[in-house]
């Protein structure tokens, strides 16, 4: 739109913009699932639910995956829903069945994510490489502030460790925890003056825990003959020990995310002097 | 009844975003995508994503929006002592 | 017997976080300027929110512990925010209501460390 369009037509190209925006989500809300009401039948989604992916590829490579009519997605297998605290020894037995796509069954994905949240962290470290300079206090936190938020700090911890130790079981899982455990790090940045962070031992962590999310996928290929593959026993779906190698995975990607988005908080908030111009 | 509470929630993303966009003051339009991100993991979250709506409060909410505020203010104190 | 004394007293916790919390509404319509605001919305929906998860920890008694810890988090975090956006606030010069009367900030001289200085 151009500068000396009239500011009637603005408005009006605004209003209408906003008006088919409303209506088309709306419109989608209307068209939303209810919860109860999902025909999972029809659906690939259905074999990471039932979690039996093996034998379902086994059906689809002997072609009796789209059969006519597509009615029971895999008759050789009968039906058995799977209930929490009884069913064991599911090929994946994660409660949450995001966490067992992301995790397990594309694991590789997820090494690639967290390698391009690496290269950020360390493109944002080298944009404010330099020596540190004496931090010149402008305006002094309040006493209020400055305990608050270290009471608040071990809360927070507590709460991103929560997140990232039960991912398997609920909602969430390593990025998220590793992200409020660095909100509550910029909460201590923000309400102490002299608060200094050690960026050497950040690093070091940040780079043990990439290594073991590595480690634990070479186990994998030596063990079980694919890189990623789970080699611990499933267990009871629904229980904190279950679901194999998952929770280690997401106990490694939560510290190593933590790290990682610390010192990226680190290296913002601290001034530093440039070495180069 | 939820799905006036979304179309509710939808108004104040879609409100949010176009002061984002047409603000004059950079801190307002940060302030204004926090919120748009805020609404948005609302709207995960009713749509029956509640692993999405999580990161996205955490990290689009909390962290992108306290990082876009130290920026600005790097931002700021480089121009002045450039002016000195 | 109990069951049902506890549910309805968790009702009447929830009614009690209903109403303060339209207090609290209502007042950041009604008060003239920001710090009497802030007072409005925070004092006023700490004790709604706390109220209302209490009264839901009492009719749903499974959430109990969810509903505590969210209470005493939220008795922990929201008075020092509002601390801190009151303190930004004075500091940065927002014009107070002309019919503040006692501005004991502005009476005793007392003066927020200026840049540089040291405590």
């Amino acid at each position: 739109m151009r500068n000396d369009t009239p500011i009637l037509v603005k408005k009006i190209t605004a209003l209408s913009l906003i008006t088919i925006l409303m209506v088309g989500f709306f419109w989608a809300f209307t068209e939303m699932p209810k919860g109860s009401s999902v025909n999972v039948n029809n659906r690939v989604s259905r074999l990471y639910i039932l979690k039996n992916v093996k034998a379902a590829t086994k059906s689809l490579n002997s072609g009796n995956f789209f059969a006519k009519g597509m009615k029971p997605l895999r008759s050789d297998v009968p039906y058995s829903p799977i209930t929490f605290g009884k069913s064991a020894n599911l090929e994946d037995g994660a409660a949450n069945v995001v966490t067992s796509i992301v995790v397990d069954y594309r694991g590789f994905d997820t090494l690639g994510e967290v390698t391009v949240l690496f290269l950020a962290a360390t493109g944002v470290a080298m944009l404010f490489f330099g020596k540190r300079k004496k931090n010149i206090i402008k305006a002094q936190a309040s006493l209020i502030m400055s305990v608050g938020t270290r009471i608040a700090y071990a809360v927070i911890l507590l709460f991103g460790i929560y997140i990232f130790v039960h991912g398997h079981l609920t909602p969430g899982g390593g990025f998220p925890g590793g992200a409020v455990i660095a909100s509550g790090v910029l909460g201590l940045f923000l309400g102490n003056d002299h608060y200094e962070s050690n960026h050497l031992g950040l690093k070091l962590f940040e780079s043990l825990s990439g290594m073991a999310f590595v480690i634990i996928g070479l186990t994998g290929l030596f063990s079980v003959n694919s890189f990623l593959a789970n080699f611990l026993p499933t267990g009871v779906i629904g229980d904190l020990y279950s679901a194999g190698f998952i929770a280690l995975i997401y106990i490694a990607i939560g510290m190593k995310v933590g790290a990682e988005l610390s010192a990226v908080v680190d290296s913002m908030i601290v001034d530093t002097e440039e070495e180069w111009s | 009844m939820i799905i006036y509470i979304a179309a509710l929630v939808v108004a104040v993303v879609i409100t949010t975003a176009l002061i984002a966009v047409f603000s004059k003051k950079l801190l307002s339009s940060i302030i204004a995508m926090g919120l748009v991100s805020l609404g948005v993991s609302g709207l995960f979250f009713f749509l029956q994503a509640p692993d999405v709506a999580i990161t996205e409060a955490a990290i689009g909410a909390g962290l992108s929006t306290a990082i876009f505020v130290i920026a600005l203010k790097k931002v700021k104190k480089g121009e002045s002592e450039d002016e000195e | 017997m109990l069951d049902a004394f506890l549910g309805w007293t968790g009702v009447v916790f929830v009614f009690i976080g209903v109403f303060f919390l339209f207090l609290g509404a209502l007042g950041i319509l009604r008060l003239p300027d920001l710090l009497n605001r802030l007072q409005a919305g925070t004092k006023s929906t700490t004790l709604g929110v706390v109220a209302t998860s209490i009264g839901v920890g009492l009719i749903v008694r499974g959430w109990i512990l969810f509903a505590a810890a969210l209470a005493v988090f939220l008795l922990m975090t929201n008075p020092i925010s509002s601390h801190a956006i009151a303190r930004a606030s004075y500091r940065a010069g927002v014009k107070l209501y002309p019919g503040t009367h006692p501005d004991k900030c502005e009476e005793r001289k007392w003066k927020l460390p200026e840049d540089g200085e040291e405590k």
